[in-house]
Formats: structure tokens, C-alpha cells, sequence
């Protein structure tokens, strides 16, 4: 008897077809229980009407977008204008009259020609990857990123005498000059119902600390609301950079913050100039106008410049892109962390969920999914004397860019794109001599037989001019990597191809080379010119076609022949349940080619009885490269002592990151800091970091304090509303 | 993600969770009458509330946190918990199914579903904390005891290492 007679018993377990069916016609009836079968009028109606609204909705999008065609001037967007436009803005009413609207607010509608302009003469983007994670002047480690000179947040960031880590919630700075004997020289502490600082920023002596808050507020639209909604409509979440002087390290200085609503989306850094986006969910279902409070929809805004209260973008500031329905503002501020001019704080009626940025331009996508709808597509069911309808299984996913320039500072709408299907991470983007590169995987239907994987260059104004499609039919996008004129891209379902794409001619990229080989590669790394590192999962197909991964795979690809793409080498490490923060997150990744450093946390595991694992080892590893020999391991820094697997383990104690100065490697964890020789791995010295558990562990979930009902039985999982934090990618 | 069809949408998910809300409120409340209550009542949550989902995980961690408050709203209010016996009503396969599958059931409700999401939801011990709302060590306590519990109940040891 083993684990998997218990997977196949649960697989024999299977909802009654008939239930299941009974079961969506009361979501179509409007999840009113049914307990008699309804008249067959009444349901008539009920379609009559969902078919006319619908067919409304049709009308007013054809409006919407004749609206854009003939007006023809994309560079400009028009804006929210009022309240009574944003509400029939996002469809709340069924009315023609976002056409008269559209009309009125053309004239407000911002003209950023000099924005067009001055994107076309974006000059030839620099990969990140040659830079090395090495910066030119210091000898010391830096984010691993994805485009030169574009810095993004992380946990920890070091300027070669210090280091800066998140140790939730406080910020804490440790002077490691000498790495036998560590000292924290100050320890920035939050009240995390205030503040939850979740990514920092060093330059010279500015530290930026990037982070969110839940504020919860009484809003007069919910108090008549359901329960439900009066839970997701209490709380508004805000995302707050705050800036400090650490010219004097044991005293930060607070000296700025500013503060946007949403939830934190992403945030660069360039030269220095900040910005950071956020996306604001406007809760807006199924209430009358007159019961709104408006001053509830507009987004809230603070520069500590300008004053400490809370202010509000007005309606005739926000701007709309006309062919977006989502209800939704993009809210984008940037700020210079070296002067006191007001930060330049906009809002889109939008969303992003995929943001690239290069050094001038910011691409934000956001992907949306239509269905089709005929009406031959609905009929009587007898068997159930309901009406029915006949579900589309078909769907089109399509993916908007929106492009701004990005000016010292200023962030200026400059153009809008589509491209069909989805990509998966700021990797499938890329920008080179001003045309955007864009890598996604579309499909027709749920069915993942569907998929196919495409190719598109955009020129400046984000126009399609070259494509590549149909690539890996059937199977999904696992990693890209964009390197000057190549693209090299990951597919998988069982095997692994990894297509060399060549976009020396943007208006016709083409497959130069593919390689298939086991497992799949969750991230690219460039090494040099000529090979590539993935890193990624070894994977086996068992006898009911799931793929599973047996453990981390790490493998080195030689491309100097684009046509005929070879894997040199490649390194399995554990056994299934093997797993690793790289394998979503690239900023966990310390790579340095000069000191021939490939290191990155993981907790491994082997494989006990069928698919049983037990946990080996939880800390950081580090290889070393040699082109000729392949792999090697040069060390191990465990964090903690496992003896009895998984009993053993301790969150607070994971490594999270490894960063290095000069020859010294230092292994961050919420608990402690140790500090390793480079060489021999052999520890230099550590540090403790004081939790407080409690405290942390309370703040993990922040909404979970508001959404507890207090009623509920302590003994078995409490009852809150499910909250998951956003992918850490994007 | 935009949402142009809430039916067509909707009807993707009964179809896409359907079994796997079932499976989960079978073996949360052990009694099939129940497990279908659970299950209307969560899918008919989502219809009324469709949230706006991150991404593919975070809509499954929705609907299995969904299926596990309903499950336990109708054991607490029903006192069905108190009244419901363990029977043997449905037939497996094999009969190694069979065993593991009631020893499984056996086990106390919050051991039950904890197995059930690690072992058949393949979830790891960090997303369990996050779906069940639980601290990491109580998670993993539950985990080793509720092993611990089913290695006595069948002689070698189902999931033993």
C-alpha cells in the first residue's frame, strides 16, 4: 500500500454528471436555490435579457473602439474626466453614452508627440547580462537584473562595506568590513500595521525602502453591502517609499515618503530616479450610483513634500485607455531620490500585470481573455427543462502593452500595443534600437493541445511588424531570454526544446536551432556570448501522463552554433521535492563570471518510498564553472542542522540570499548572517538577528486580523476570506 | 484578467474544480449528501462573488479555502460532525485503495485534510501554511502526526518513509 493507492482511491471519487449540471444551471439562474424546477417562461426572460445586455455590451464596445479608429491619434489618451464617466466607464449602467463622453474628453486627452519622439531615438539597449553581476567599481555582488543600468529591489542590497536586509518587519544594516566580527549598526524597525517593508534600493547614501500597508476605512458604500463585499471593500492598501539619508549609518534619517494606492506591482530604479507602480482595484459591483460616494473612487496619493495628508487625483487627471474595460487604475510614481521636487504620481484606468523596463521606455502588458458568445450557442435542455446554455469552450487571449517613456523622472504615456496571448514574466520582454520584443504563449481553449508559443517584434509605436508563430504546439513557455539579436526560449510538455530565435531582422525572426533535451528551465542565464545557463527542473512522465519533476536541474548550453544548439553539460541536484527560490525568482541567483561564483539557496530532499521525500539539506550552494570540465561543486553553507527531515526545519533560519564582498560570502537569513570564505567555504563569522516570531508571524497575512470572523472554533483552520500574495515575479 | 463572459467563465471552473472540490469536501466531511451540499455552495460563492484571480493558483487556493470554510460552516452548523459516522459506502477498485482510502477517513477532520492536501494536491508545507492560515510548525506537527496515526492504522506503514 503506498501513497499512490490513495491518489488512485481519490481519483475513482468523481462528481454525479448530472449534479454537476444541476449545480451550473443555479449559477445561471443567479445561485438562487432551486428548490422546485422553475417555469420555463420565467427562464426565457431571464436569457431574453442576459442575450440583450449583452448584445448591448457588444454595441458599446463597437462604439469604443470606432471611437479610437477614427480619432486615429493613439498617442493621445483621453481622460476619466468625472465621476458620472468613470461609472459608466466600467460598465456599472447600461447605457450608449461612453460615445458622448469619449467625444467630450477628447479635448482634455494629453498630446505626447515630444514623448513619441523621443522614444524613436532610444539608442541600443545594453543587456544586463554582459555587465555581470559585478558593478565597475566596487568588488562586490549586486542584484542579479535583467536590463543594465535599470536596478531592481531586493531584499538585500550591499554597497561593498554593508549590507541592507529585509529582516521583516525592520530593515537591518550590517557593517561587514570585517567579516569575522559583524556588527549591526542599526536596526530601522516598523510597526507593521504601518508599514511592511518589502524591497530596498541603496544608492550612495540614499536608502529606499519600498513596502505596503493595509489601512482599513469605513466606507459609506459598504455599510448597506453584503458581507462579503463589506470585507473587500473596508480595506484599502497603499505601497509607500520611504526614503532615508545614511550618510550616517547608525542614524537613517528619514527624509521623504510617498505614498500610492494599490498593491504593489514593481519598481525600478534608474540613475536616480525611482519608480514604482501599483495596481488599485476598484470595488465597484452590482450599486447604485446615488448610494456612492465618489471621493471613494479616486485614488489616493502623499508626498511627504507636499504635506502629510492623504490627497486624491481628481477625475480630470486620470486618464483611460479607450479599448480597456478594467476596473482598475494603474497608479505609477516616480520620484528623484535626490531632490525635493514634488514625485510625479499618474493614474491610468488599466492594470498591469508584466512590467519591463529599459532605460528609457516602461512596457506595462495586461492580459484579458474574451469568450466567444453565439446566440445558436444556447437550447432547451429537456432532461432538465431549463434552459441551457451551450458553453463556448473557445476564448481569445489577447495582451495589451502600454508604453511610456521614461524621461528623468517623468513618465509619459506614449504609445499602445496588442499582441495576442500572454507572456509569463518581464524575461518574455525585451526593447532593442526602439523595437519591443515580445514572447507569449496563446491558446484557443483550456485545452493546453491548444497552445502554441509566438514571436513578435513592435516598432516605437508599438505596431507588429515582425512575427514568429506556432512555435512548440501543445506545449507552454517556461523561460525566455532575450540577448542582442537572439532569443532563446523554453518550451515544454515532456521533453525540453530550447529554440534559438534570430531577430537580426526584426520584420522576420526566425528559428535558427532548436535542442531537446529532458526536464525544462524555469530561468535563463547568460554566461558569455556563446552559452547560456539554465536553471530549471528534471521531470519524468509516469504512467498517467503527469509530469513530475524529480529534482533541480541545472545545465549549461553552448549556442555559438545558433543552428545546432548543444547541452554541454548539466548538473541534477536532489531528488524530487528539490526546490529553489531561482526557479521563480532570478533576483535569488548570486552569478558572478570573474569569480566564478554560481550560487543560490535551496533545501534539497531525496526520495524515500514512492513519492514520499524527506528533507536533506536546507542552506545555499555554490558551483563553480569550468567550460571545459563542466560543473563542480564547490561548497555547501547549511543554515540549519537536519537530522529528522522536515521536523528539523526552521523557517527563520532559510537562507535567502548570498551576496558577496571582496572575497567573502555572506548568506542572509531572517535569523541570522553568517559569513563564508569564498574559497573553502569555511565560516568567518555570523551574526543574530532578533525576531520577534510572534510579531512576524502575525504580519505575514496582514488582511487575516480584519477577516477573521470571531465566532469561529480555534481548533481546526479559521475561517478568513483566501488571501494568497501575488507572485513573486510580477 | 478581464472577464467578458461570467458564464462561460463560471462554467470553466465548476468544470475545471469540480472534481477536485468534491474530493476535498469527501474527505473533509465523509458523507456524500454533505460533500454535494458543499460543493453547490461553493461554486455558487463563486458565481456571486467572482474574484479576480492573481493567477491559476491563486484561483485553486481560493476555491479549496472556499470548500474547506463551507465544509465546516455545515459540519458546525448541522452538528452533522457529531452525528455523522464513518461508513464504508463506496467501492474501490482494490482493496489497497479501499484500506488506505478509510484509514484516511479515519483520522481526526483537520488530520484529514491536511493529508489530503499534501498528499493529493501535491501542496508543499509553505503553501499549506498559506491556504489553511496556519503557522509552518503547526502545519508540520499535524503532517508527522497524522502519519504517525496511519502507521499504526495499516501494518507496514502507508506513507512511511
Amino acid at each position: 500500500m503506498s501513497k499512490k493507492d490513495y491518489i488512485d482511491a481519490i481519483n475513482e471519487l468523481k462528481v454525479d454528471d448530472k449534479f454537476k449540471k444541476e449545480t451550473i444551471n443555479k449559477i445561471k439562474m443567479g445561485g438562487k436555490s432551486m428548490k422546485k424546477k422553475p417555469h420555463i417562461y420565467a427562464l426565457a426572460v431571464v436569457m431574453l435579457v442576459i442575450v440583450i445586455s449583452a448584445a448591448l455590451q457588444a454595441n458599446i464596445d463597437r462604439d469604443n473602439i470606432y471611437e479610437l479608429d477614427t480619432a486615429g491619434e493613439r498617442l493621445s489618451l483621453p481622460t476619466v474626466n468625472s465621476f458620472d464617466n468613470l461609472y459608466s466607464l466600467l460598465k456599472l449602467e447600461k447605457t450608449d453614452g461612453i460615445k458622448e463622453f469619449a467625444t467630450k474628453s477628447e479635448a482634455q486627452g494629453i498630446n505626447l508627440e515630444d514623448g513619441g519622439m523621443r522614444n524613436a531615438m532610444v539608442a541600443t539597449e545594453e543587456s544586463a547580462i554582459n555587465a555581470d553581476t559585478v558593478a565597475g567599481t566596487g568588488d562586490y555582488s549586486k542584484t542579479n537584473i535583467q536590463v543594465a543600468n535599470v536596478d531592481e529591489g531586493d531584499i538585500v542590497k550591499t554597497d561593498g562595506r554593508y549590507l541592507y536586509y529585509i529582516s521583516n518587519p525592520k530593515v537591518v544594516i550590517i557593517d561587514a568590513e570585517n567579516p569575522e566580527e559583524m556588527k549591526i549598526v542599526n536596526e530601522i524597525e516598523y510597526d507593521p500595521n504601518e508599514f511592511y517593508p518589502s524591497e530596498l534600493y541603496v544608492n550612495d547614501d540614499v536608502l529606499v525602502v519600498i513596502g505596503g500597508v493595509v489601512s482599513y476605512r469605513t466606507m459609506k458604500s459598504s455599510i448597506e453591502a453584503t458581507e462579503d463585499r463589506a470585507i473587500s471593500q473596508n480595506h484599502s492598501e497603499f505601497v509607500i517609499a520611504k526614503v532615508y539619508d545614511i550618510s550616517n549609518k547608525e542614524d537613517a534619517k528619514l527624509e521623504r515618503e510617498i505614498q500610492i494606492e494599490g498593491s504593489y506591482l514593481t519598481s525600478r530604479m534608474i540613475g536616480e530616479n525611482i519608480y514604482f507602480l501599483a495596481n488599485k482595484y476598484i470595488y465597484t459591483y452590482y450599486i447604485e450610483k446615488e448610494e456612492l460616494d465618489e471621493n471613494e473612487f479616486k485614488p489616493q496619493y502623499r508626498d511627504s513634500v507636499t504635506g502629510n495628508e492623504l490627497k486624491c487625483l481628481e477625475f480630470p487627471d486620470i486618464y483611460y485607455f479607450p479599448d480597456s474595460e478594467e476596473k482598475n487604475y494603474l497608479n505609477i510614481a516616480s520620484f528623484n531620490i535626490n531632490s525635493d521636487n514634488e514625485a510625479n504620481i499618474s493614474s491610468y484606468l488599466g492594470a498591469g500585470n508584466c512590467v519591463y523596463v529599459s532605460e528609457n521606455n516602461l512596457y506595462v502588458t495586461n492580459t484579458k481573455y474574451e469568450y466567444e458568445q453565439t446566440e445558436e450557442a444556447t437550447k432547451v435542455d429537456e432532461e432538465y427543462k431549463t434552459l441551457q446554455f451551450i458553453m463556448p469552450e473557445n476564448h481569445k487571449i489577447t495582451t495589451n502593452i502600454y508604453k511610456f517613456g521614461l524621461d528623468n523622472g517623468n513618465v509619459d504615456y506614449s504609445a499602445v500595443g496588442t499582441v495576442p496571448g500572454q507572456p509569463l514574466n518581464q524575461f518574455s520582454m525585451d526593447e532593442s534600437d526602439s523595437n519591443f520584443r515580445i514572447a507569449v504563449t496563446d491558446s484557443t481553449s483550456w485545452n493546453q493541445e491548444t497552445n502554441v508559443n509566438n514571436l513578435y517584434v513592435l516598432n516605437d509605436k508599438l505596431e507588429i511588424i515582425g512575427s514568429l508563430e506556432g512555435l512548440a504546439e501543445g506545449e507552454r513557455i517556461y523561460s525566455v531570454r532575450f540577448i542582442g539579436e537572439r532569443a532563446y526560449m523554453v518550451t515544454f510538455v515532456q521533453v525540453d526544446p530550447l529554440f534559438v530565435i534570430d531577430l537580426s531582422k526584426p520584420e522576420s525572426p526566425v528559428v535558427l536551432g532548436e535542442l531537446k533535451v529532458p526536464g525544462y528551465s524555469n530561468y535563463l542565464h547568460p554566461y558569455d556570448e556563446n552559452h547560456l545557463i539554465g536553471f530549471g527542473e528534471d521531470a519524468e512522465t509516469n504512467k498517467d501522463g503527469r509530469t513530475l519533476s524529480t529534482g533541480m536541474k541545472m545545465a549549461l548550453f553552448n549556442v555559438s552554433d545558433p543552428n545546432n544548439p548543444k547541452e554541454l553539460y548539466s548538473e541534477k541536484i536532489g531528488e524530487r521535492g528539490t526546490h529553489s527560490e531561482i526557479l521563480y525568482n532570478h533576483k535569488s541567483l548570486l552569478f558572478s563570471k570573474e569569480k566564478n561564483i554560481i550560487a543560490f539557496p535551496i533545501t534539497i530532499t531525496e526520495e524515500t518510498s514512492n513519492y514520499n521525500n524527506n528533507l536533506k539539506f536546507s542552506g545555499a550552494i555554490i558551483y563553480g564553472l569550468d567550460l571545459d570540465k563542466g560543473f563542480y561543486l564547490k561548497g555547501t553553507i547549511a543554515d540549519q542542522e537536519i537530522i529528522n527531515g522536515y521536523r528539523d526545519y526552521d523557517y527563520y533560519k532559510v537562507i535567502e540570499r548570498i551576496v558577496y564582498i571582496k572575497d567573502t560570502l555572506f548568506t542572509l537569513s531572517k535569523k541570522l548572517v553568517k559569513s563564508v570564505d569564498m574559497q573553502t567555504t569555511k565560516e568567518k563569522g555570523q551574526i543574530e538577528i532578533e525576531l520577534s516570531e510572534s510579531r512576524y508571524m502575525n504580519n505575514i497575512m496582514p488582511l487575516e486580523e480584519v477577516l477573521v470572523e470571531p465566532t469561529q472554533p480555534a481548533d481546526d483552520v479559521r475561517e478568513v476570506e483566501p488571501y494568497m500574495p501575488s507572485d513573486v515575479r510580477q | 484578467m478581464i472577464v467578458t463572459n461570467k458564464m462561460g467563465y463560471l462554467e470553466h471552473l465548476v468544470n475545471k474544480y469540480s472534481d477536485m472540490v468534491y474530493r476535498l469536501a469527501m474527505s473533509r466531511t465523509r458523507n456524500i449528501q454533505t460533500s454535494q451540499d458543499v460543493y453547490q455552495e461553493v461554486f455558487l460563492r463563486l458565481s456571486r462573488k467572482i474574484p479576480e484571480f492573481e493567477n491559476e493558483e491563486h484561483e485553486k487556493a481560493w476555491i479549496i479555502k472556499v470548500t474547506i470554510n463551507c465544509s465546516k460552516n455545515l459540519l458546525v452548523n448541522d452538528f452533522i460532525k457529531n452525528t455523522t459516522v464513518l461508513k464504508e459506502d463506496i467501492v474501490f477498485e482494490t482493496e489497497e485503495r479501499s484500506d488506505v482510502y478509510y484509514a484516511v477517513l479515519s483520522l481526526p477532520q483537520k488530520y484529514r485534510t491536511i493529508i489530503h492536501l499534501f498528499y493529493y494536491e501535491g501542496y508543499k508545507i509553505e503553501e499549506l501554511c498559506k491556504i489553511l492560515n496556519m503557522n509552518k510548525n503547526t502545519v508540520k506537527s499535524h503532517l508527522f502526526r497524522a502519519r504517525d496515526m496511519l502507521k499504526n492504522k495499516i501494518e507496514r506503514g502507508v506513507f512511511d518513509e
